[in-house]
């Protein structure tokens, strides 16, 4: 009879990701670095 | 999530914004297995015992390709001969520099895996992906 099979216990899928998160809308900025106003005000 | 250490981030920032230049990852990638979980200042309690390498064993991964790699090769397994049950709950990713710098972390599902004595832990080939985005 053959020996037991050790016991493999395996990791399963890892997902390391990361993200230089932005806002999905791009935003205007000024040539002075402010924030341009939105054009319906 | 993040997965990236802080201060990789942090050089890959500088080196893409002209402010200084990249400090290469050096020599061959090292995968640790952690019994505490990593964040993107502090490494994780290195797992010990017999059966597992400190400072980790070597892996290999693939070319990027659309902002995303994964482990190649073939499946990474350590062999619990400690006498005693692993608790396992994360891994890192290490160069190997003379000092060797931690660059990548993260958790396993499922965290903490046990590994009773005897028996076998692996990373299969594909199972860890890296992107960035």
């Amino acid at each position: 009879m053959a020996p037991d099979e050790p016991l493999i216990i395996d990791s399963g899928p890892v997902t390391l990701a990361a993200t230089f998160e932005h806002d999905d809308e791009d935003q205007e900025v000024t040539e002075d670095g402010s924030d341009r106003p939105g054009t319906g005000q | 999530m993040a997965a990236i250490v802080q201060a990789q981030a942090n050089k890959i920032l500088d080196a893409t914004l002209g402010t200084a230049a990249l400090t290469a990852f050096s020599g061959a990638a090292k995968v640790r297995l952690t019994t505490t979980a990593p964040t993107a200042t502090a490494a994780g309690t290195e797992l010990t015992g017999t059966g597992y390498t400190t400072g980790g064993s070597t892996i290999t991964f693939s070319a990027a390709a659309s902002g995303s790699t994964s482990n190649s090769g073939s499946a990474i397994q350590w062999t619990n001969s400690s006498g005693g049950a692993w608790s396992i709950v994360g891994l890192e990713i290490w160069d190997s520099a003379g000092t060797p710098v931690r660059w990548w972390y993260g958790t396993f599902t499922g965290q903490p895996i046990s590994v009773p004595n005897g028996a076998i832990f692996q990373i299969s080939a594909g199972a860890i992906t890296v992107s960035l985005s």
